[in-house]
């Protein structure tokens, strides 16, 4: 303890900048360990083999990495555990400070920096999220944000003027290069700021698309007047590679090259008709400008003077970028570039118009917010579970993710109550794009799909959907398709469904699997899985399990592959839980999923945690404390239009976070760059 | 050649290389040459990593009882010549004598599952992709015998369509290496100058692209100040890395030529067989052109690309139904379909060794100087628990592996003896004179014995 204590109060005092002698500060930090540590990692009991009171400071690896874990265990809110009291904003702050001190002396450990990372958004404290603060100062970091892969697509089918890449569903393919691969962890958005790069790997693999594409371009019919020219000349001159790199300058980047764009590339241009041909030259110019960075990072930087909170707006141009590449796929259209160019989205008045109408676009437009609900809700992960039941095959998983679709779009088309609806709404759509038009397929479909919306196999379709279906059911959470994705070979994923309930509704957090669990349920075909589960109920593992267990489980209404049932191995199907968040409009047992979901679809915070993942899609970072104005703006904006979509999607592209932006830190120049 | 006295016999061959190839060296020159001059040759590792586990009792040889492994209370050894390999295993009966198969190390601290992805290879749990922790032991090596290419992974998934994973590799903590799916496009990469035949404009072109680039990108880093610094530093660095490479491959394109496989249709098959078969050739072919000295083929790696159908012999059912076949009801089908894969895995593995054997170096052949490891990334079974985790490993780097036909059971997990996955790969680094005891994680419910040093029953 001695020497815990020391260190930390000598950690205490380098933060505070106060001399060894202050008494106050070691006294503020003491009373923090006594009070929420030393009760089960201390001289009386050593919870998990932790003994903290006698930990010496991080001088070796192995100090160092438990002083870490101890940082972030406070950082993270993961301890004191839940059940325990909370320490004291003020005093937890003070207690992090210390210790990230105390660690960067000795090799430099932010557990902050963890918070900013896809998948860790939820241990940012809600209600400071939800508290209006004393100053509005909400701006991202200034950043580089790689293209997403969708949006690759498009910009390399529209410059090749074909469809280069391209969705072959039956194939398996979707169209996304893997030069840009997803880089973030499961469950989370896919299309983050933070992680996404360019490796070795990848960046080969770039070269070549962008190498075929500027190819592709040479060869079009339809191309920019100057390629032809080029093309015609024998050999082309300065003046023609000139021309040839302003033409793809317009069509890549929306803007004209700067001089020293211009003489460097024209220099390569010459360089590589002497070295290969004219024609390779003139491919190796329009590739380089496909590889410019500024192709291929969605550039977010900022110009102007900083404002008293250090932040800068976004330039016209790139907020235009910003604004288009929220809600589509395609480069920004006539209207946008055309802001974009003349300067007029200087103005929070003008971008406010121009973000009205980018999000009154036709859904079939603006394809990043049905992306948002499908990696939101992850139902889009049903074709990917394996089952093996013979019985089961041809049950057309990719059919239920096309009903699943239907659904969210058809809610989203009337855009109110958005969020309770997708929970409870009662009518569905079944093979809303028709039956398949061959007989056999046809029987399949009717002896498998059907079934699973206890629907009759001789059912007369109709165009007419959404429809009620034969037995209770409701919202998305009871759409065969997610409850497909949160099953596996044998059996409903109640926890993994828990987990998700509590992360993406709740806005809880869940652990990891520590190391050494053995993560297994019984396989005894005799228990249902209510009874395999209370192998989880062990106090070791109930600790984590207590937060995802009772919220799956209502959803055992419904088999493995979404069927409701009555029954379960000849036994009444249970289909109780219990919700225990903290929140009284929330907390307390549940029945049965109906009226599960009709608690969480009228609930504040459910609806708030909802927003909060909506900051993390449509920002592509997660929030922090200084987004909190923006996050009340957005959620009081989703209530004001009647739970309405668009209004929340314009509130957050017409906020602070998304439009001011936080420079670095001033870094030393560095010492030199090529020509 | 060898009754040269030294000296002569190194200017002798330096004199032939630079004769032969201008340049650059012949490969199999330099590395003749480098033995001359008492330097040896950098030496090479080859990891065959197969999805969906390995069950201890598929690599035990016939003629002694297979022992549970609660049963195991201390270290056995066994002559593999007094016994019968496996089923699986026969292809390499011929390198028996430079065989070892060991029983009984675990890996808790990988989580197991359907896969352990990364932490196979690394030692760590993974976290399915979301914790790479560090390096895994092909990129550690590869970085400690860099070729052109530091490390290269090749592998096939479930999806054909699937081009580049990310599921096996990491050169560094966050940063897996890609898994190339695609055997043409790991052929352009390795092989493109050869591929071009004449067209050696195209490669002037690309080559002056990526010096361009590198210029073009060091321009818009030192404008952007420290914005996302790192982001623009990995785009940078890998341009300057593809501009050595491809000026190195163009150097080396005679000698490539040489060693490069013949682009066949097997290059651009769907069939899985054919793909794997043509990933074994491109990193057999890698090593022998001295592109590489570190080649892992992740043979359906990692959730879900481990549920491959193997269809090129005759098997219509996937490996996670067979995977679950064995794991639940201990089927005879299940069982003989998933040893029929792992045999032609140990199939290629020896056309790759009988390929190196043919191959002089020094005063022997590549082979002497070659380790193949054989695993799982799913450890013992389907859904692993890593109490045990089988591995086969041929070759001996020059006889510093006691891999002289040896089947190692190790003590249960926690018993007096036993020893984790984290031991092999300390093992290789010994033997690769790069010496360290503490690869990987440890597992926190053993003891530090267990994880710490090399495998005495491997390393001489």
């Amino acid at each position: 303890m001695r020497n815990l204590t020391t260190a930390l109060i000598a950690a205490c005092f380098a933060v505070a900048g106060l001399a060894p002698s202050s008494a106050a500060t070691a006294d503020g930090l003491q009373p923090f360990l006594r009070e929420h540590c030393f009760k089960c990692h201390g001289p009386d009991k050593q919870k998990g083999d932790v003994r903290l009171d006698t930990l010496a400071p991080p001088a070796d690896a192995k100090m160092h990495e438990m002083w870490k874990t101890v940082l972030e265990k406070i950082t993270l809110g993961e301890m004191p555990p839940e059940e325990e009291p909370r320490p004291p904003r003020l005093e937890r702050e003070h207690a992090i400070a210390a210790l990230e001190t105390a660690l960067g002396g000795s090799g430099g450990f932010s557990a902050k920096d963890k918070l900013l990372l896809p998948g860790m958004g939820n241990y940012v404290d809600h209600a400071t999220l939800f508290t209006e603060p004393a100053v509005r100062r909400a701006a991202s970091p200034a950043r580089l944000w790689r293209i997403s892969p969708h949006i690759f697509k498009d910009f390399v089918n529209g410059l090749a003027a074909k469809p280069v890449l391209q969705a072959k569903r039956n194939q398996g393919g979707n169209g996304l290069h893997p030069a840009l691969p997803f880089m973030t962890p499961a469950h989370t958005f896919r299309d983050a700021a933070l992680p996404h790069a360019f490796e070795e790997a990848t960046t080969e693999l770039l070269v070549d698309i962008a190498w075929r594409v500027a190819g592709l371009q040479l060869a079009a019919k339809q191309g920019p007047a100057a390629f032809k020219v080029a093309q015609a000349a024998a050999p082309p001159g300065e003046a023609e590679y000139r021309a040839v790199i302003a033409a793809q300058f317009g069509l890549a980047l929306l803007r004209d090259p700067e001089p020293a764009e211009v003489k460097n590339l024209t220099a390569l241009a010459l360089r590589t008709a002497a070295d290969a041909s004219p024609q390779e030259a003139l491919q190796t110019v329009l590739s380089a400008v496909l590889l410019t960075p500024e192709a291929v990072f969605r550039h977010e930087i900022g110009q102007g003077k900083p404002d008293e909170h250090g932040r800068v707006p976004l330039s016209s141009r790139e907020i235009g970028y910003a604004l288009n590449y929220a809600l589509r796929d395609e480069p920004p259209d006539a209207r946008l570039r055309g802001a974009m160019g003349a300067d007029r989205l200087a103005t929070a008045a003008t971008v406010h118009a121009e973000a009205a109408r980018l999000v009154n676009l036709p859904l079939a437009a603006a394809p990043r917010v049905l992306r948002f609900f499908q990696e939101f809700f992850e139902y889009t992960r049903a074709p990917e579970v394996f089952k093996d039941a013979l019985e089961t095959k041809h049950y057309f998983p990719p059919q239920l993710v096309d009903d699943a679709d239907r659904f969210v779009l058809h809610i989203l088309a009337e855009d109110r109550d958005i969020l309770a609806r997708l929970l409870t709404d009662e009518q569905y759509f079944v093979f809303a794009n028709g039956l398949p038009n061959r007989a056999p397929p046809e029987a399949r479909a009717r002896k498998t799909y059907l079934p699973i919306f206890s629907l009759p196999s001789d059912w007369n379709w109709t165009a007419q959907q959404p429809v009620k279906l034969p037995a209770p059911r409701a919202g998305l959470l009871m759409h065969p398709a997610w409850l497909l994705a949160f099953s596996d070979n044998e059996k409903n994923q109640a926890i993994q469904r828990g987990q998700w309930i509590r992360t993406h509704l709740l806005g809880g957090t869940v652990p990891d699997v520590p190391i050494g669990v053995n993560a297994q349920l019984p396989t005894d075909p005799l228990l249902t899985l209510r009874e395999k589960m209370k192998v989880t109920r062990a106090e070791y593992c109930w600790r984590c399990h207590q937060r995802m267990d009772l919220l799956g489980l209502p959803l055992e209404q419904f088999d493995d592959f979404g069927r409701h049932r009555t029954q379960e191995l000849d036994r009444p199907v249970v289909t109780t839980g219990e919700i225990t968040i903290g929140d009284p409009q929330l907390d307390g047992a549940v029945t049965d999923p109906f009226d599960y979901m009709r608690r969480l679809a009228a609930s504040a915070r459910v609806r708030q945690v909802f927003v909060r993942h909506a900051f993390r899609y449509w920002l592509g970072r997660n929030e922090t404390a200084d987004d909190a104005p923006t996050l009340i703006d957005a959620d009081r904006a989703y209530v004001a239009g009647g739970g309405s979509m668009k209004a929340l999607i314009a509130s957050l592209l017409t906020s602070d976070s998304f439009r001011y932006r936080r420079p670095p830190p001033a870094k030393p120049a560095l010492a030199s760059a090529p020509p | 050649m060898n009754e040269l006295p030294p000296l002569a016999r190194r200017r002798f061959l330096k004199g032939l290389t630079l004769g032969a190839t201008g340049v650059a060296l012949n490969p199999l020159l330099q590395r003749m040459a480098l033995a001359a001059d008492g330097q040896p040759a950098a030496p090479r590792f080859l990891f065959v990593v197969e999805g969906n586990g390995l069950p201890p009792l598929q690599v035990h040889p016939a003629g002694i009882p297979f022992v549970e492994r609660a049963q195991r209370d201390k270290v056995a050894i066994h002559a593999l010549r007094e016994l019968t390999l496996p089923p699986a295993l026969q292809p390499v009966a011929a390198f028996r004598d430079r065989l070892a198969i060991i029983q009984g190390l675990s890996g808790r601290m990988c989580g197991g599952g359907h896969s352990s992805d990364h932490g196979a290879l690394g030692a760590y749990h993974a976290n399915n992709g979301r914790h790479i922790q560090a390096a895994t032991i092909d990129a550690t090596l590869g970085q400690a015998f860099p070729g052109i290419f530091p490390s290269v992974t090749l592998g096939i998934a479930s999806n054909p369509d699937e081009a580049v994973i990310f599921n096996c590799s990491a050169d560094a903590p966050g940063r897996s290496l890609p898994t190339i799916c695609q055997p043409h496009l790991a052929y352009a990469r390795m092989f493109g100058s050869v591929a071009e035949g004449g067209a050696r404009a195209s490669f002037a072109a690309k080559r002056n692209l990526l010096d361009h680039l590198r210029g073009d990108v060091a321009r818009v880093r030192q404008r952007l100040g420290g914005v996302d610094r790192e982001k623009l530093d990995a785009y940078l660095s890998a341009y300057e890395t593809l501009g050595g490479q491809s000026t190195r491959l163009v150097e080396s394109r005679d000698r490539l030529k040489k060693s490069a496989p013949v682009a066949s249709d097997k290059f651009m098959s769907t069939v899985e067989t054919d793909r794997l078969d043509a990933h074994f050739e491109l990193a057999t072919a890698a090593m022998i052109g001295g592109l590489t000295n570190v080649a892992t083929i992740a043979s359906g790696v990692g959730f879900p690309y481990f549920n491959v159908t193997f269809t090129g012999l005759g098997i219509e059912q996937g490996k996670h139904p067979i995977g679950h076949d064995l794991y639940n009801t201990d089927s005879r089908a299940g069982w003989e379909r998933s040893e029929k894969i792992r045999r032609f895995h140990f199939e290629l593995i020896a056309r790759f060794m009988t390929r190196l054997q043919t191959i002089p170096e020094g005063n022997g052949t590549m082979l002497d100087n070659t380790v193949v490891v054989y695993l799982s990334d799913a450890a013992e079974t389907h859904h692993s628990r890593c109490f045990e985790w089988p591995m086969v490993v041929l070759g001996n780097v020059n006889a510093r592996l006691r891999t002289d036909g040896r089947y190692v059971v190790l003590p249960d997990y926690g018993k007096p003896g036993h020893r984790t996955i984290n031991t092999v790969y300390n093992t290789l680094l010994h033997a690769a004179g790069k010496p360290r005891d503490d690869f990987g994680k440890p597992d926190p419910n053993l003891d530090k014995t267990m994880h710490r040093g090399p495998l005495s029953e491997l390393l001489v």
